[in-house]
């Protein structure tokens, strides 16, 4: 589970809410509404979303625009799948059901629903 | 020396015997609940075993010894000359960098873990709030459905609980089987199953999963599973088990090899226990009753007797010894 800080999960929410390529100058116009925040700062937290591939980037003249690399539901539906594989969870945030398992350990237990489907058990 | 030999040979012995011979035992299995104290018990102990031998080795320099001396009536010479080593200086003071370089990597440690927790239970919280059908009707008050193809159940606690099911578990179970998945994971919230593999992990993390901190956190993960299971009425025991393989089989294959969580033998132990019935046998209770009022005390107060019983003989001793 890839794990966003609040001003990451702030230029997101703008990013998916718009979905088009924004340039850092208009995100950090709409963030401004709500807190002080430097161009640098935005340029950077932008360049990380990069980094992670959360956001891809083209050149546009000098500068870049950015738009998020997967949609919300997109987002929503890989961040469970880490969930589910128990990426991030350490220190017992998660408490799973049941792990997913290897092929080979499976088989064991498709034995095991065989024998509790038979008639007798 | 010997106090802080003691204690450093109780870290290194009972931790790595105790994790073995605990590893073993069957009847454990049978009160998951009880065993995870005693894991917990285990796991920490060797941390105050390894504190306080460095302490040990620092005791002869401290002022504090002659203060408790004092308190006592007793000869603080005596009290210092059963701490003494060979070392001097030099050994008190290693002493004492080890007991303070271990108390700060737990803290760093346990920090990072409170953080890195938040992180998590933030960002979990919003991927339900965004993941959570809107249009199907509640499962329960407590309970947030989710849309995703595989058949899973998880459950967050500390700050935010919170007991999430797939769609596709939602409808992969019967009524009572969900019904069953749902009691487990609310067992989890009532008996504090998260704080019991936080605790473990964090010795874990802090001793880099030596000295048996590793596998007491793998069983603690363990057995806080069959404890849930166990907190699910006789009736709906069959429907838990059929549950558990539907969703383990319904889940896709595991690509990488993972420490976390359980195994497909651990699965199957879960199933059997499910398919007998629930017993709480009079030495089931015997056995609770003896670990949790005896074997953990012991095991926390054990490390401090070790540390405290030389100073205690010293101040029984009466004797000022002459020191030159």
């Amino acid at each position: 589970m890839t794990a966003l800080g609040s001003l990451e999960r702030a230029v997101m929410e703008r990013l998916w809410a718009w979905d088009r390529p924004a340039s850092v100058r208009e995100v950090l116009d709409d963030l401004l509404q709500d807190r002080p925040l430097a161009y640098t700062t935005v340029m950077t937290v932008l360049d990380n979303l990069h980094r992670k591939g959360v956001v891809m980037r083209e050149k546009h003249g000098r500068a870049y625009s950015y738009r998020a690399a997967r949609s919300l539901e997109t987002w929503t539906a890989d961040q469970l799948d880490d969930v589910l594989a128990g990426v991030g969870n350490r220190g017992g945030v998660l408490l799973k059901f049941v792990e997913r398992m290897s092929p080979a350990e499976r088989e064991h237990l498709r034995t095991l629903m065989n024998e509790l489907d038979a008639p007798n058990s | 020396m010997t106090p802080a030999l003691t204690l450093l040979g109780w870290a290194v012995v009972v931790g790595p015997a105790g994790t073995r011979l605990l590893s073993r035992s069957a009847r454990l299995r049978q009160i998951p609940g009880t065993a995870v104290w005693l894991w917990l018990g285990l796991s920490t102990s060797v941390v105050i075993a390894l504190v306080l031998a460095g302490l040990a080795l620092a005791l002869p320099r401290l002022p504090a010894t002659a203060t408790v001396a004092d308190f006592f009536h007793a000869c603080a010479s005596a009290v210092q000359l059963q701490y003494s080593t060979p070392g001097g200086r030099t050994a008190s003071a290693l002493g004492i960098v080890l007991s303070l370089l271990l108390v700060a990597r737990l803290a760093f440690v346990g920090l990072g873990q409170r953080r890195s927790s938040r992180r998590l239970h933030s960002e979990h919280d919003r991927l339900v709030t965004v993941a959570r059908t809107g249009g199907h009707p509640p499962l329960a008050q407590d309970v947030a459905l989710v849309r995703h193809h595989e058949p899973a159940a998880w459950c967050t606690g500390g700050r935010s609980r919170h007991i999430v099911v797939t769609t596709a578990a939602s409808a992969a179970l019967t009524e009572s089987q969900l019904g069953a998945v749902i009691e487990h994971e609310r067992a989890h919230l009532r008996r504090h199953h998260h704080a019991a593999v936080t605790w473990a992990s964090w010795l874990e993390t802090a001793l880099c999963g030596w000295l048996g901190t590793r596998r007491s956190r793998l069983q603690v993960e363990d057995l806080v599973e069959l404890d849930a299971d166990d907190a699910v009425t006789e009736r709906d025991r069959g429907d838990l088990a059929r549950a558990v393989l539907i969703m383990a089989l319904g889940q896709a294959p595991r690509t990488t090899v993972s420490s976390l969580g359980a195994t497909g033998g651990a699965v199957a132990e879960r199933v059997a226990r499910l398919r007998g019935p629930a017993t709480a046998s009079a030495a089931g209770r015997w056995l609770r009753l003896l670990i949790v009022t005896g074997v953990v005390p012991a095991l926390l107060a054990g490390p401090v007797a070790l540390l405290l019983a030389p100073g205690v003989r010293g101040a029984l001793a009466g004797l000022c010894p002459l020191l030159y």
